[in-house]
């Protein structure tokens, strides 16, 4: 579950170091979605992180407000 | 600077061969014999097999119908030879040879039993009425009897196996009938898409292929099972058995696969009746729903195939109107962008609302001039507070991607498309190679035009969406942006190359309509950034 955690975590971060600054910049959030899901991973385990992360990129869309939205 | 550069070129071709690791095409099949010795031993094969099998003399029986003209032979009753009047092979020239098979052995629904060896390879008497072909043979205490049924205009032939038991005492009968071996493959390159599966005890499944003179069996009652290339299906459907097993082996290259049927006692002067159905065409889900077996089950485009044959429906359905499946493909990526409108439209909104927010935004740059990371988040609460936002979100995107897999098989693998062309492309389902009259190094002769116009219209998107950008960029970013100007074009250029052009092209128009909007919304929010 750890190598887990920690193999989901280094795609997460390569994805945000290498890949996302290819693609034009879209998230509606502060922190973004992909820094938003590795602190949610690292505050409340992987399981109950990564649930977090997709329900954000669920409200990522132009129906929802973004703007600060801080892992709780 | 530099070594982020290096470390950004390092990392884009490790994704480029991970992407090709990963992509929905299993590798090419391993080159370590070289072709060349590969002839010579199936050569060599051949001249020792000749003499052992017993010298019949084979008379072909040739039939035709609106969709083949099919060699059957004498020896095993059998078929040697398919060919398929409505496709033309890759040169569009002649019927495309679905299959040609030289060892009775191999021949389409022959049959060879472990109980009563000498009916294999045994000549067959032929015996032809309108569009009914029987073949029998009378060997030992047994009468077989095939009769082949063929249809005018449906793709499949039916075959109904009777075998007789003319002894006194109760006769053990177990059987192989192969129902497909050697597709004939129109390049070599698709020689990888050459697929074994099997629905066993309700469950479809995908089998490895045999390795080289290896046989594998999967026991449990055998639905139907297909070997399959890019375009075309052999499937076999036994209509009438209670328990076999499904084999597949690899004889000298060729792979051969068909159904083992369980040994049943058969009475004095009883017959026991099977009977199959033999579909050979298109791996078409129209052509395959005729049939009314479920056979349309063959037919997976992997992870996303349900999305997969949503699209195609709905190309299929532009295809009726523009006869053109080039045209299909841009209206498929129009009607998607007029899908995710209501969502541009909501931003471009977002955007024009901005213009009054102009002081403040002025403001906080001036505030924090030197802490882009506070920037960034009172920029964000800023668009919180006025309940305003310029960006799309990321959840339209992570929504493309599926999209774009899901098109990306069934452009591959769709017969629809084998051969239709547009414009300079020949053909949708490959790369639009043009001929160049001098050989470039690493490309050869030919270039993929296509790709270079996608790369091309990413880069100028990519420009206009840093310019558009709303809130606020480092100088960290700014030179990521840099590095990515520079190997975006390269890792794209490598991924998309040797993709189907029907794929480029729906990304290109894709790219086109973003640019579009995006520039419209520049033009709104100039003053803002």
């Amino acid at each position: 579950m750890i190598y887990l955690k920690k193999l989901v975590l280094g795609a997460l971060n390569i994805y945000r170091k290498y890949l996302s600054p290819m693609k034009i910049r879209c998230c509606r959030f502060y922190p973004s979605c992909s820094d938003y899901a590795i602190e949610a991973i690292e505050k409340h385990g992987l399981l109950e992180g990564s649930f977090k992360g997709l329900k954000r990129i669920l409200r990522c869309q132009p129906f929802s407000a973004g703007g600060y939205d801080p892992v709780r | 600077m530099e070594k982020r550069l290096i470390l950004a070129i390092v990392l884009s071709v490790l994704i480029v061969l991970g992407f090709q690791y990963l992509a929905p095409r299993p590798p090419i099949v391993p080159v370590s014999r070289a072709p060349a010795t590969a002839i010579g031993q199936a050569l060599k094969q051949a001249e020792i097999a000749q003499p052992a099998v017993p010298t019949v003399e084979e008379t072909e029986l040739k039939a035709e119908t609106d969709n083949y003209i099919l060699t059957f032979s004498n020896i095993g009753g059998s078929i040697k030879k398919i060919a398929l009047k409505k496709f033309k092979d890759s040169q569009a020239v002649n019927n495309l040879d679905l299959i040609s098979l030289s060892k009775p052995s191999e021949y389409i629904l022959s049959i060879s039993s472990n109980s009563n060896p000498e009916i294999d390879n045994a000549a067959y008497i032929p015996q032809v009425k309108d569009n009914v072909i029987i073949y029998r043979l009378n060997s030992g205490n047994l009468l077989i009897t095939k009769k082949y049924t063929l249809h005018k205009a449906k793709y499949g032939i039916d075959l109904e196996l009777s075998s007789k038991n003319t002894a006194d005492s109760p006769t053990p009968f177990s059987y192989r009938i192969v129902g497909g071996a050697g597709l004939t493959e129109t390049g070599m390159q698709d020689k990888r898409y050459v697929e074994v599966t099997a629905d066993i005890n309700g469950k479809a499944l995908g089998f490895k292929k045999p390795k080289q003179d290896q046989r594998t069996i999967n026991l449990g009652v055998v639905n139907w099972s297909a070997l399959k290339n890019k375009y075309f299906s052999l499937v076999l459907k036994p209509l009438s058995l209670t328990r076999a097993q499904f084999y597949s082996e690899d004889k000298d290259g060729v792979i051969v696969m068909g159904v083992d049927v369980d040994a049943v006692n058969i009475q004095p002067n009883s017959t026991i009746d099977n009977r199959f159905v033999l579909y050979c065409g298109p791996s078409s889900i129209q052509t395959l729903k005729e049939l009314n077996y479920g056979l349309e089950a063959t037919v997976n485009y992997g992870f996303f195939g349900g999305i997969s044959k949503v699209m195609l429906a709905v190309m299929g359905f532009f295809h009726n109107v523009t006869h053109s499946w080039g045209f299909s493909i841009i209206l498929l990526a129009v009607f998607l962008n007029l899908i995710l409108f209501p969502l541009t439209v909501k931003s471009f909104k977002s955007m024009q609302k901005m213009q009054e927010l102009h002081p403040q935004m002025e403001q906080l740059k001036k505030q924090y001039k030197d802490n882009p990371e506070k920037m960034n988040k009172s920029v964000m609460e800023l668009y919180k507070k006025y309940n305003i936002n310029p960006l799309s979100g990321c959840l339209p995107i992570v929504l493309q991607m599926p999209i774009f897999i899901a098109l990306y098989s069934a452009l591959m693998k769709s017969i629809e498309l084998r051969n239709t062309g547009f414009f300079w492309i020949k053909d949708l389902s490959s790369p639009d190679a043009v001929r160049l009259p001098f050989t470039l190094p690493f490309l050869g002769n030919s270039i993929n035009i296509l790709p270079l116009i996608m790369v091309a219209a990413m880069v100028m998107q990519q420009k206009i969406s840093t310019k558009t950008m709303g809130g606020a960029v480092t100088p960290e970013q700014k030179e990521q942006q840099k590095i990515m100007l520079i190997v975006m074009p390269i890792v794209f250029g490598f991924i998309f190359y040797s993709m189907p052009s029907g794929l480029v092209l729906y990304w290109v128009v894709n790219t086109a309509l973003t640019i579009v909007e995006q520039s419209s919304l520049a033009k709104n929010s100039v003053s803002v950034v």
